[in-house]
């Protein structure tokens, strides 16, 4: 399966990755530049939003997760199903990219084993 | 301080002039010099800014110098450093701070949507994430890296509805047991509604004057030993660690610092307590406990009133109530009149030095003050 990419900055001076981009490095004050990333990484931390803001009240519950992204930034987003599944450490790969606003899946569900 | 409640039915400048006019009326002044005002969410609830000369004019104070001072749920402590900051300048001499916040008569998620405003809109907002979420993400973090139950948690919203049984300006004056927050209904997991904070209204204001003008207002003057404001990333995944909040670190040991003391020597503490997890992690980052141990001084009774270090002696903003941009104030108020022996019924013996930190977004701003009794 192709692997979609996260697009995020990374510091010449210290290495450090980040998901937004800052002047500097926040670290380090060092200079950053732009890098891709494969979308795939395993869970930091997670819940289950059951009282969601405006404009998300159809779709509650749903799972939004910190994730680890592989050798590059932590990032947050969206965790396709129910949660049950969802563990700290739990593999997921980026299903989707919408300027920004990312949505994974676990690596070891059905979905995920269609070959593109 | 009008007391927090979800069905005030008064509107911003109500709430601000009550609380400002109790200000004004205890110390007895006839002028002040420039209003300081800390709110989140008036404009997007109320759809009203512009309230520094908005307050200014419903006190007949038309003509001051006003500042609306905005640092999401730290507003109110932000306001009230912006205030001592400009008392430093030694060009004005009376200073009123205040802080307010109408949330009730709005739809659940219309106030979520409006703290979210304190996160990133493009990458964070936008996955449909709350700030109970945010910090439920802590809180499934904070009891993974360090084995601690959720049991243990629990007993932070219990120590504050506790509290507030004896403040009658709290919004939940009821008490509750660990069980009954761990059988409340899960809001985010793990969080459930009785580790969150409530929706509700109120105002607090206070008056600040050079320590030699003080005693002119009031027999028992309260110092501003210290009053610091420091930041963190906006967003959470930015931080190489999710458990300590690294704003109140730096904010918090620049306020020791300035105050020429340690954490041994205060024996009074207002936190930032909107969740559950928040409260131990202060405990924890301004200095009395180590990571992961915060639990511990409330499993020895340490925060109680009777305790070594009083914690949330008014109910904290768990039971007092969190009306966002005002509670900064709150809590600063309420130190003092710990420190001042006029906190009635919620009154501890001994205190004399009393910290309060109001923390704004998930860490992003946190403002620490040091209170101190003048003898």
């Amino acid at each position: 399966m192709a692997t979609l990419q996260i697009t995020a900055y990374v510091c010449q001076q210290c290495g450090w990755t980040d998901f937004q981009l800052a002047a500097k490095c926040p670290r380090c004050h060092g200079d950053v530049s732009q890098s891709t990333f494969a979308g795939t990484g395993k869970i930091a931390t997670f819940t289950v939003i059951r009282y969601p803001p405006k404009g998300f009240e159809n779709q509650s519950p749903y799972v939004v997760a910190i994730i680890e992204i592989e050798n590059g930034p932590r990032v947050v987003g969206r965790v396709s199903g129910s949660g049950d599944e969802v563990k700290i450490g739990s593999a997921v790969a980026l299903k989707s990219n919408t300027r920004g606003t990312l949505e994974f899946q676990l690596s070891n569900s059905a979905s995920c084993m269609r070959v593109v | 301080m009008t007391p927090v409640s979800a069905g005030s039915g008064k509107s911003l400048s109500d709430l601000f002039v009550e609380a400002a006019t109790q200000a004004i009326d205890d110390a007895g002044i006839d002028k002040i010099d420039s209003l300081y005002v800390g709110n989140m969410m008036s404009g997007f609830l109320q759809n009203q800014e512009h309230l520094g000369a908005l307050m200014a004019t419903a006190l007949g104070r038309q003509g001051v110098p006003t500042y609306k001072v905005e640092g999401a749920c730290a507003s109110g402590g932000v306001a009230v450093n912006a205030g001592a900051k400009a008392l430093l300048s030694g060009l004005e001499e009376i200073i009123l701070v205040g802080g307010v916040e109408k949330m009730s008569g709005y739809t659940t998620p219309e106030v979520t949507t409006g703290l979210m405003m304190a996160e990133d809109r493009s990458k964070v907002a936008s996955t449909g994430v709350t700030f109970v979420g945010l910090n439920a993400m802590i809180a499934r973090e904070y009891m993974h890296k360090y084995s601690v139950t959720h049991e243990s948690i629990a007993q932070f919203p219990v120590l504050c509805h506790q509290n507030a049984l004896d403040n009658p300006r709290a919004q939940f004056r009821k008490k509750i047991s660990v069980r009954e927050v761990l059988e409340s209904p899960l809001v985010a997991d793990p969080l459930r509604l009785f580790d969150c904070s409530g929706m509700g209204d109120g105002a607090a204001a206070l008056v600040l004057a050079p320590g030699d003008a003080a005693r002119k207002y009031t027999d028992s003057p309260v110092k501003i030993a210290a009053s610091t404001v420091a930041s963190d990333t906006l967003s959470l995944h930015q931080r190489p660690e999710l458990t300590t909040f690294q704003a109140t670190t730096m904010a918090s040991d620049r306020a020791y610092q300035i105050a020429g003391i340690t954490p041994a020597d205060v024996n009074l503490l207002e936190v930032h307590d909107a969740f559950s997890i928040l409260g131990v992690m202060a405990l924890e980052d301004l200095g009395f406990a180590k990571k992961g141990t915060g639990t511990k001084l409330l499993d020895e009774g340490e925060c109680a009133r009777d305790g070594k270090l009083p914690t949330n002696s008014f109910g904290g903003l768990k039971a007092r109530g969190h009306p966002v941009g005002a509670s900064g104030v709150y809590q600063i108020s309420e130190v003092a009149l710990q420190l001042k022996n006029e906190a009635g019924n919620c009154q501890v013996s001994r205190a004399e030095i009393g910290v309060a930190q109001s923390v704004g977004g998930i860490g992003a701003t946190v403002a620490t003050h040091i209170l101190r009794r003048m003898n």
